[in-house]
């Protein structure tokens, strides 16, 4: 969807068209999504910010001063209220394994299945251990449908010309966390070998 | 799996942020319903009503508290309009939320409590008092029809309590 597309929408919205409001859900639902699951919120928490932001966006459609980085503008506002969710500490920040890891996707053998949540595994613990900027950098850029570079840039406080490189040092720093927990398994969680447990006792 | 070598250092920047898409998307995956509330929303539209906008909320000052535990304090939401101001103090009974709120200056309102799932309505006093109990968690809002200007309601943001 190119901008003119989009703040099109945006104005027919703010005018009362339910049928553009509904394309802007479906347009931009996914980044919204996308930026609120790499916080560690609980399902409802996730659920009242995703439907927060829309809201707000509802609220505010006639005073968007750039209608057509709204993505921009509702990526900001969920992180935001994403943020305000943890803080405001109503409830437990979610520590139940069923809400942090719902929907595993199905997998052909349990060999496969044993290695690839291993691996989703360690991958999903490196990637919580990102700064901030780099998991909703991340995030974004995996959203579905993808925004557009400047929508990220705006709602990053980015140059556009600098994404590239940052997304870069993002995945070079998650690689990096990704072997130091290698490692540490290998110290700590993988099964003890039988040298190991006579070194040990 | 063998931890001797390091094959995540030969994987792609591209290969990586794929597999890295699938883990989150298996995560947490975007609720249907999640898209239909977003799409219900615009129905909460408002044109006529004049926005109060959350100028304070105790949740922004408790920073790294946030994570010690215990009695959790009332939260405190401050919201101003042209002329109004509208404080609440929000308390968890019974997994309910209860609203003490106070209008500034002190005047008769009939308020509204705006929840997706149900609506509240209460008056305020001549003081500018009113007591809501058992709003769900969630987001709401407060539309408040003041006795001195019926013509235009005040509507606070929408905030999840």
């Amino acid at each position: 969807m190119d901008a003119s597309e989009t703040s099109a929408l945006v104005r027919a919205a703010a005018g009362g068209d339910a049928r553009a409001w509904d394309r802007l859900v479906q347009q931009y639902s996914g980044l919204v999504w996308a930026v609120i699951r790499t916080y560690r919120l609980a399902s409802t928490e996730a659920f009242d910010v995703f439907q927060v932001t829309w809201l707000r966006l509802v609220e505010h459609l006639d005073r968007i001063n750039n209608p057509e980085r709204v993505g921009a503008w509702l990526a900001t506002t969920a992180r935001h209220e994403a943020l305000r969710s943890l803080l405001s500490g109503r409830r437990e920040i979610a520590t139940d394994p069923a809400d942090l890891d719902a929907a595993q996707p199905s997998v052909a053998s349990p060999e496969m299945a044993v290695l690839r949540s291993e691996r989703s595994e360690l991958l999903w613990k490196a990637f919580g251990e990102l700064p901030d900027q780099c998991r909703t950098l991340l995030a974004m850029l995996l959203a579905s449908p993808p925004p557009s570079y400047a929508d990220v840039a705006v709602a990053l406080g980015m140059k556009i010309g600098s994404i590239g490189p940052t997304r870069g040092r993002c995945l070079d720093k998650l690689r990096e966390l990704l072997t130091n927990q290698d490692v540490s398994a290998a110290r700590s969680g993988a099964p003890v070998s039988s040298d190991d447990r006579r070194l040990a006792t | 799996m063998t931890t001797d070598s390091d094959p995540q250092r030969d994987v792609s920047d591209e290969t990586l942020l794929r597999e890295l898409g699938s883990v989150l998307g298996a995560r947490k995956p975007l609720p249907a319903e999640a898209v239909r509330a977003a799409k219900a929303s615009f129905t909460w539209r408002t044109v006529e009503a004049e926005l109060a906008q959350l100028t304070y909320d105790s949740a922004d000052d408790r920073g790294g508290l946030a994570m010690i535990r215990g009695p959790a304090p009332a939260r405190l939401l401050t919201f101003e309009a042209d002329g109004l101001t509208i404080e609440a103090e929000v308390a968890t009974v019974d997994g309910h939320r209860r609203l003490v709120c106070q209008l500034v200056p002190p005047q008769v309102a009939e308020v509204e409590v705006q929840h997706a799932e149900t609506t509240v309505r209460t008056t305020a006093d001549e003081l500018g008092r009113f007591v809501v109990d058992g709003v769900p968690a969630g987001p709401v809002r407060l539309r408040c029809i003041l006795a001195s200007a019926p013509q235009r309601p005040v509507v606070t943001e929408w905030m999840p309590i």
